[in-house]
């Protein structure tokens, strides 16, 4: 085995993701005392500190953003970064309490032939992420999580079981994935160095602070099986996100909703799916609340082009109350087509802007306002044509040729089809009829006679009349 | 000005002096024919126009009737569409009717019919389509338009390269407009159009012409 740790140190402060530029803290209550857990920059820089009580930080700082944990935020961003993971590797497993993630990646070793590759591709993917990330690769859970949360980097990997124990040997013993009072006595005692714990006799540990304490330490240097619960992409994707203090237009929203869809892209990512439909659901204090419904016209998992889609659709939308939440929910993915790169990529970025361009307007105008059109195979003129459903599959210019319609044999048509037929008096005919006839099977049967005709000005009318019915009626214009 | 204009190109060629056909917008004499203009399909049209629908500008055309004049864009709609270009109608006042284009030789994949609720809506389709390039040609239906709406649609043309024609119903001739190109349609004998050209961007107005009826296949 080989695990990648991915430990998230500022979890607590990120998840809830306060403004930079003033001080935030987010404060944990701990037994009848309530105190600050994670601090930003701005805070730092006046002096308040993890770990110290919440009193003494508003003390310092009467300004302060005092934040109150919260572990469902904290947990959807660990799965987010495990939907990342899975792009890297499988099993994914996580580690709540301690904000880690491990991926296992041996196998991957072949495919990025050897470390070096390995580890570019570790280092390069994860500049996509978002969050404050410290990395570790070792052999063992308990090794990686301890090389990730000392900030080692991918350069002091441990790459075999036996050399464990040498390369943890000269850190602190704080790193050890023991209880804090358990660490805290070993302190007491004189040690400093985890070479010293692991020097003291194999079940020393164990009768001192249980068996689960020797253990972790056999876990930890791979002389006992470790266990572990594997994660799985849930199969919806239901995301929420509290704004603080409300986004009173639409434009405040865009910000947040960029975050929203770079996670959702990395879900989709490490799934290996695309999305065609979801769901943005915005609310306000009172929770009360609107759905925007985004359909695409074809499957994306490009964040930039949902938020396009969505910032047309939000554009329209004047926001009576300020939006405090934001849920996301997809529940149907489809396959993602793998790109397919175009030896001269130019045909192909054009059909995918068109796409896209084509999002856009339906978005605002509505998909029923954008139309493409296609003749039917039926005589009556209101039926020779429709409106085809979809976008043409983008790729249709190579295709070849349109397909023929049966309709080619006809007479002349006008270019211009009146939704209706409009009764005129009598019109000057310029030719001899044709006649169609046609649909009695269907129940919409019709038999008229369509004449070329021309009205006082010069026009040119589309004009039939129903066998022995007087009334004439003017269907098409020609010009 | 005029001394240069009159040099032969080859003269101006041997002296390794830039040719001042490639210079976009500057004035070549009346009789030349403009490069970056999509043909009309219509010989004599494109002689007048000085080789046809300016491109990356806005052409308007006046009638007095909704949606006259629609026959007049099949060539280009067909010769833009089966080069795999897109095209796309906005507002049209009736149907564009699908056996009509396939019989015109339009290829009906790339041509969008947009139907949109207002004109709001439809000038914002408009822009947005011609601004982005994506479109060979773009035609609205609309009343006159308003100086600065005029002038956003033409910014947008002329960003996305694409030829904007906007076809006013009712008519107010003499109207300011800065569209490159102004054509005022009326019906003519034996289903033809009479077209005069009220403003051409680099040719004499005031030009008449017929154009016989393009979709007369058979009578």
């Amino acid at each position: 085995m080989l695990w990648l740790c991915i430990h998230l140190p500022a979890l607590p402060l990120e998840a809830l993701a306060p403004p930079a530029h003033e001080p935030a803290a987010v404060a944990e209550q701990r037994g009848t005392r309530r105190l600050v857990i994670a601090v930003n920059a701005a805070a730092a820089a006046r002096g308040v500190q993890a770990g110290s009580p919440a009193n003494a930080a508003l003390g310092l700082i009467p300004d302060l953003r005092l934040l109150p944990r919260d572990l469902a935020a904290e947990r959807q961003v660990l799965e987010s970064l495990a939907c990342w993971a899975y792009s890297l590797g499988t099993p994914v497993t996580l580690g709540a309490a301690t904000f880690d993630v491990w991926v296992e990646v041996e196998r991957s070793l072949l495919l990025f032939r050897g470390w070096n590759g390995l580890r570019r591709h570790i280092a390069l993917r994860a500049r996509e992420l978002e969050q404050t990330v410290q990395l570790g690769l070792a052999p063992t859970l308990g090794a990686a999580a301890l090389l990730a949360h000392a900030d080692a980097g991918l350069g002091r990997a441990i790459a075999r079981l036996g050399e464990i124990h040498a390369a943890i040997r000269d850190w602190p013993l704080q790193l050890l994935p023991l209880e804090a009072e358990a660490l805290h006595v070993l302190q007491a005692s004189g040690l400093r160095r985890i070479g010293e714990v692991l020097a003291l006799p194999q079940d020393a540990l164990g009768r001192r602070f249980g068996p689960q304490a020797g253990l972790a330490i056999l876990r930890l240097l791979g002389r006992a099986g470790e266990a572990w619960q594997t994660f799985e992409p849930p199969p919806v994707y239901r995301r929420r996100l509290e704004l603080n203090g409300g986004a009173e237009s639409t434009e405040a929203l865009l910000f947040p909703l960029r975050k929203m869809l770079g996670d959702f892209a990395l879900y989709l990512r490490g799934r290996d799916a695309a999305v065609q439909r979801f769901r943005l659901h915005c609310r306000d204090l009172g929770r009360r609340g609107f759905n925007l419904d985004i359909g695409l016209m074809a499957p994306t998992r490009d964040p930039n082009r949902l938020l396009l889609v969505l910032r047309e659709k939000l554009e329209k939308i004047a926001l009576g109350e300020p939006v405090h939440e934001l849920r996301l929910e997809a529940r149907r993915f489809e396959p993602a087509s793998a790109a397919q790169d175009d030896l001269f990529q130019a045909g192909s970025a054009i059909a995918e802007g068109f796409d896209s361009l084509r999002e856009r307007l339906a978005a605002r105008l509505g998909s029923t306002a954008v139309r493409s059109l296609a003749p039917a195979p039926d005589h009556r003129p209101e039926r020779s044509w429709t409106l085809s459903p979809g976008p043409h599959p983008t790729t249709g210019s190579a295709s070849g040729r349109q397909p023929e319609a049966a309709a080619s044999m006809h007479a002349p048509r006008p270019p211009w089809l009146l939704p209706l037929a409009k009764p005129i008096p009598p019109p000057r005919l310029l030719g001899p009829a044709e006649r169609i006839e046609c649909g009695w099977w269907d129940g919409g049967g019709q038999c008229r006679d369509y004449h070329l005709a021309e009205d006082e000005q010069g026009r040119r009318l589309w004009v039939y009349h129903e066998p022995g019915g007087e009334q004439w009626k003017l269907h098409g214009l020609w010009q | 000005m005029s001394s240069v204009l009159a040099l032969p190109s080859t003269s101006a060629a041997r002296r390794g002096a830039i040719d001042v056909d490639s210079i976009a917008g500057v004035w070549r004499g009346l009789g030349r024919m403009r490069p970056d203009s999509e043909p009309t399909g219509i010989a004599a049209l494109d002689q007048a126009l000085l080789g046809g629908w300016p491109v990356g500008a806005l052409s308007q055309l006046v009638s007095t009737e909704a949606g006259f004049g629609f026959s007049l864009l099949l060539p280009l709609l067909a010769r833009l569409t089966t080069a795999g270009r897109r095209a796309a109608l906005v507002a049209p006042p009736y149907i564009p009717y699908a056996p009509a284009l396939h019989d015109a030789g339009v290829d009906l994949r790339h041509l969008l019919w947009i139907a949109p609720k207002d004109r709001v809506d439809a000038l914002w389709a408009t822009e947005q389509m011609l601004r982005s390039g994506l479109c060979g040609a773009v035609a609205l239906w609309s009343p006159p338009l308003d100086a600065p709406i005029e002038r956003r649609l033409q910014l947008a043309a002329e960003t996305g390269r694409s030829v904007g024609i906007v076809a006013h119903a009712g008519g107010v001739y003499g109207a300011h407009s800065i569209a490159a190109l102004r054509l005022q349609l009326q019906p003519a004998a034996e289903g033809g159009l009479d077209v005069e050209v009220l403003r051409c961007r680099g040719a004499r107005p005031g030009q008449r012409l017929r154009c016989a009826a393009p979709l007369r296949r058979a009578a």
